[in-house]
């Protein structure tokens, strides 16, 4: 049985991981990376890294 | 009151705290799920070149076949054993990408995990740059009152002593108001003594400097993630020139293929009969089948070569980042070390321009002071001669006079502390700290 990687939500949609095509994972994992870094800067502003 | 003062601050802090915390949470769970995703691209984009692969080798073999005056597709049973065998060629193949394949799978988890730990790491860091922040306003509030205590009645007590000088001056007893100056003189280096006591104190150093490696530490797990990242795109690229190895085998097939059937075109010229005898199928063993069967048994065997090749580019990929991620480490730490000199060494030079100053303009100041006191006794000396000369009538007039002399001389006196007070090497200090944390 291979491993599977299952459901993932990601701002309030739910993706079968194992169901989508590169492409749609790909367009995925750049909103996703977005978000990340939109995270990672708030964290930093308020830890009090600005540059 | 104060309690409730308390109070407010403590829930404002415990709110702050809380936001950071789901924000850190935030942050893992936002990690978790995009190596999940990168994981599911890397495994998904293998299956598809896979696909693709397979079926440009199978339409190729049929392409040949055509080309040979077979007509394969055709469900012929003369063809059958043909077809089985391109079948069986395809099969292999199609087996020994999806071996390649799954190293690449698992070369990319393994690549993602690690990404994943040093986002984890950097997480970590970050929340700990946090408390360390917290910890220096902490300190602060904790301690600045007691600085604010110890301060508070010295300024208190300046006040006075200047507001007796001034009232000394206006009485016309210099020598009174000197003494009172000089005290004034003594509190406030007292106090900028103080002052600069808790600036260097060796709690507060140390919370910089903790704060200071923290942020180096985590400029430089961002630049490891960074570079980290980069070894996914050359490890797709690795695989996927792998699986174009193997259309490359199929290309030079399908090119002799082709130069074969143009000396044929030619051959059929001058011998047409004979050609027609020749059975296409045995040829089509002969050029295609075989050297198809030789190229893919080939790239087989050469399948755990490359897939620990791809684990061996991970491995060098991650060791050759983290190791220079050593170097810059001790290159930052370095260059912390030179900036971290070289702000003392500029505080130190700033301090020693400032002091200069502050020497200049001490001594502009008892200039003017002597000035002032001088010119303060003579203006009484001449409003008492005046006041003697004119009587008690203008006496008023020249205690005015005398007044508002003092006053000139006051604001004059005020100018100058400020100016003393706005290059006071405290905030130079200060200032230069703080810059030198980022």
């Amino acid at each position: 049985m291979e491993n599977e990687l299952g459901i993932l939500i990601f701002e309030g949609k739910m993706y079968n991981l194992d169901k989508m095509n590169s492409e749609e994972l790909k367009e995925l994992i750049i909103k996703m990376e977005k978000n990340y870094k939109k995270l990672e800067k708030e964290a930093e502003i308020r830890s009090g890294i600005y540059n | 009151m104060e309690n409730n003062n308390t109070n407010s601050v403590t829930l404002e802090q415990s709110d702050d705290l809380k936001k950071i915390s789901d924000l850190f949470k935030e942050l893992k769970d936002a990690s978790k799920d995009l190596a999940k995703a990168k994981m599911a691209y890397a495994k998904t984009k293998g299956k598809e070149t896979i696909s693709r692969s397979t079926n440009q080798f199978k339409n190729s073999m049929y392409t040949a076949g055509k080309n040979f005056g077979l007509k394969l597709q055709e469900n012929a049973n003369k063809y059958q054993e043909t077809r089985n065998e391109i079948d069986a060629i395809v099969a292999e193949y199609e087996l020994s990408l999806n071996t390649l394949q799954g190293a690449y799978a698992q070369v990319s988890e393994q690549h993602q995990l690690k990404i994943q730990e040093l986002n984890g790491k950097k997480d970590e860091l970050l929340a700990e740059i946090h408390m360390t922040i917290d910890e220096r306003e902490q300190f602060m509030q904790e301690n600045l009152p007691d600085l604010i205590n110890k301060t508070d009645p010295l300024k208190t007590e300046q006040k006075n002593i200047q507001d007796k000088a001034a009232e000394a001056i206006k009485n016309g007893d210099i020598e009174e108001a000197r003494k009172l100056l000089d005290k004034c003189e003594n509190i406030k280096n007292q106090i900028t003594s103080l002052e600069k006591d808790f600036d260097n104190s060796q709690e507060l150093v140390q919370i910089d400097k903790k704060w200071d490696d923290l942020s180096a530490e985590y400029k430089l797990t961002k630049y490891q993630i960074d570079e980290a990242q980069k070894i996914a795109t050359q490890l797709e690229e690795e695989f996927s020139l792998n699986c174009d190895e193997a259309l490359t085998h199929k290309q030079e097939l399908l090119a002799k293929v082709e130069k074969n059937k143009m000396f044929d075109k030619i051959k059929g010229f001058l011998s047409r009969s004979v050609l027609k005898k020749v059975n296409s199928a045995q040829k089509f063993n002969k050029e295609v089948i075989e050297p198809a069967k030789k190229n893919v048994s080939e790239f087989s065997k050469s399948i755990p070569q490359k897939a620990t090749k791809l684990k061996e580019q991970l491995k060098n990929g991650l060791s050759n980042v983290l190791g220079k991620g050593k170097e810059v480490v001790e290159m930052t730490k370095d260059k912390a070390r030179q900036t971290k000199d070289f702000v003392v060494n500029k505080a130190r030079d700033t301090r020693d321009v400032i002091d200069a100053k502050i020497q200049d303009v001490s001594e502009g100041i008892s200039t003017t002071k002597d000035y002032i006191s001088g010119k303060a006794y003579q203006t009484l000396d001449e409003a008492y001669e005046f006041g003697k000369r004119t009587k008690s009538k203008a006496r008023n007039c020249a205690i005015d006079k005398l007044e508002s002399t003092a006053n000139r001389f006051n604001e004059k006196a005020q100018e100058l502390r400020n100016k003393e007070q706005q290059i006071n090497p405290n905030s130079i200090n200060k200032n230069t700290q703080e810059q030198g944390l980022f």
